[in-house]
């Protein structure tokens, strides 16, 4: 047993972040054939960020050269040449969209792919002068207005994903909304904010690199989860948690060769992670599991957060060469990590060879 | 085409941006001035109602996303649109209904879209697109072909009633006069019979002339989708090469499934 809290099964998604620099064609099709082959590896789902603009410029972790503005867009190419997989946004920043023409992209990728949609928002997008150039100006700009804002936002999208009517000649979202409202999950940063998501019925996208850790989030989201089961029906927990990883043939070789993009992704957010000085701190401070499969396994377990994931979001990203590294790490995980994890596979499988 | 005015510009950038970047530069971004009231309401937007004002907007979107496209900053902010798409900027079509938008069209050196139901005949549309185009931008220009295959032009006018008498009457405040359901049909560009007659029947379309691409639309008078099937493949193999097209790898008969 893996003494997890929930009674939920344990499912598996791959996560990009998608957003370094270079040729951008070549970055999707490369993450297009990860996602793929993650199919056939058995792989429950996959989760894209998204990413408007850039600088010009090389690009750095805190001003990445690329990313993905539009994940409906590319999601649709997997719903064409996927079956089974779930197709996640994480997330859409919702202040920086017109929350209807999410529901219609939503609802239409949700019809092209059989219902596999799972909608992840986000409450962000605060870079200065972004808002402003996405939506209308005027908006508020302190933390308590966005909030307020963005639970405006998601009560539109949610009443459009529900089929309300949405203008006085009863116009109502087309294709129909089927079934997603249940499918919305929110990105949070804080315990305030895991909460309301749990209170809302949502499902929570938590990153390992948060201002507060993860744990404390699962949990506020559910207490959150236990209010909206008080209030309307009892919805079952989804918590899907970001997970780093890096495998090699032990912990030391891992260390040496994810060297650069651990002090990297260290700097970047050192103001808000736990402070530490050594590499091999850098590397738990950034929420890297690496290593043997057996390292993995005992490093996830070890996480205060793990008896409240209901999925894992394995991200193989940051110090990989190529994408057949990339690959073999994700056949890895899923091979030799997840079963002890307590993950079963429900696919139907294709060889892999 | 995408109505501009219901979309955030940007937005519309990036995504056809992803798209062409995954179609391996496959898109052709049509853009128009649409875009009913009542749906403005509901996606938030206000739309002004008076016409000149609306179409300055439009114009400053559609430079907006022609900039936007080129990869100059965006806005005057010190951000670039990502994945950088600058072949894009010359593949953007408007949707003309008029003389004036086949003229500004040109002018600004997009491709036009000339539909069926326009308020103005689509070849004075094309005439005015042509005589503004600059002398170095090769002429784009769309035509939507309604077309129905059948045994004969009366077995095809009549499958086609229902669906020519519903679009005649949402337009016939400004379609062109038409009685007969033969009028009618021709007054919003349906073609149909034998692949001869329906290639003989566009050839005679005044616009056709004016045509780089025909838009062939087989929904009209078709129920099934093995129909349209069907209507598709007969246009591919026998209607499109009697207008002079040739296509650009031959495909075997009964490879559409």
């Amino acid at each position: 047993m893996t003494g997890r809290e929930n009674d939920e099964p344990l499912t598996l998604a791959a996560y990009a972040i998608l957003n370094e620099a270079g040729d951008q064609a070549g970055n999707y099709h490369d993450a297009l054939g990860l996602f793929t082959h993650a199919e056939r590896l058995g792989v429950d789902g996959l989760w894209v960020r998204q990413f408007h603009l850039r600088r010009p410029g090389p690009g750095s972790h805190a001003a990445p050269g690329g990313g993905l503005p539009s994940p409906m867009v590319f999601l649709a190419w997997l719903a064409a040449r996927t079956t089974r997989l779930r197709l996640g946004t994480a997330a859409v920043t919702l202040p920086l969209e017109s929350p209807l023409r999410v529901a219609e992209d939503a609802a239409v990728l949700d019809a092209l792919s059989g219902g596999r949609v799972e909608l992840g928002v986000a409450n962000g997008g605060w870079a200065p002068g972004l808002a402003e150039l996405f939506r209308d100006a005027g908006r508020g700009t302190d933390p308590s207005s966005r909030r307020t804002d963005y639970h405006a936002d998601l009560a539109l999208l949610a009443n459009a994903l529900n089929g309300a009517a949405l203008n006085e000649s009863g116009a109502r979202l087309n294709p129909p909304g089927q079934g997603l409202a249940d499918r919305v999950w929110e990105a949070t940063l804080t315990e305030h904010s895991a909460y309301d998501t749990g209170a809302c019925g949502h499902g929570v996208l938590i990153g390992t690199t948060q201002t507060v850790p993860a744990d404390v989030t699962a949990r506020a989201y559910y207490r959150g989860l236990e209010r909206y089961a008080a209030q309307t029906v009892p919805r079952p927990p989804r918590v899907a948690i970001a997970t780093l990883i890096y495998p090699a043939k032990d912990k030391e070789t891992a260390l040496r060769e994810a060297r650069a993009g651990i002090e990297e992704k260290y700097e970047w957010g050192r103001e808000f992670l736990p402070p530490a000085t050594t590499l091999a701190g850098k590397a738990a401070s950034i929420g890297l599991h690496y290593g043997t499969a057996e390292q993995i396994t005992e490093s996830v377990l070890a996480q205060p957060w793990f008896r409240y994931a209901t999925q894992l979001m394995v991200q193989t990203e940051l110090f990989y060469a190529s994408y057949t590294h990339r690959a073999d790490a994700l056949e890895l995980f899923v091979r030799d990590v997840a079963p002890a994890l307590g993950w079963a596979q429900t696919a139907q499988t294709v060889s892999v060879g | 085409v995408v109505p501009l005015p219901l979309e955030n510009v940007i937005r519309v950038a990036e995504n056809a941006a992803v798209l062409d970047a995954i179609s391996g530069g496959r898109l052709e971004l049509g853009v128009s001035n649409g875009g009913q009231p009542q749906i403005a309401t509901a996606l938030g937007i206000s739309l002004d109602p008076a016409p000149n004002q609306k179409k300055a907007a439009y114009l400053r979107s559609l430079g907006t996303l022609t900039s936007t496209l080129r990869g100059d900053p965006v806005n005057g902010t010190d951000q670039e649109l990502n994945p950088p798409a600058p072949g894009l900027a010359i593949r953007i079509w408007e949707s003309a209904l008029t003389k004036q938008t086949g003229h500004d069209s040109a002018t600004r050196s997009n491709g036009v879209l000339i539909g069926t139901t326009q308020t103005v005949p689509a070849e004075v549309t094309a005439a005015a697109y042509y005589s503004s185009l600059p002398e170095d931008v090769p002429p784009r220009v769309g035509l939507v072909v309604h077309v129905h295959p059948s045994a004969s032009r009366r077995d095809g006018l009549a499958a086609l009633e229902a669906d020519v008498q519903t679009v005649y009457g949402w337009g016939k405040d400004w379609l062109p006069q038409a009685r007969t359901l033969e009028e009618k049909a021709a007054a919003i560009n349906v073609h149909y019979g034998t692949p001869e007659q329906i290639a003989e029947s566009i050839r005679a379309f005044p616009a056709f002339r004016y045509t780089t691409e025909i838009q062939f639309s087989v929904g009209y008078g078709t129920t099934s989708r093995k129909q349209r099937l069907a209507a598709a493949e007969a246009i591919a193999q026998d209607i499109a090469p009697r207008l002079g097209w040739k296509p650009e790898r031959n495909t075997e008969p009964g490879e559409i499934s």
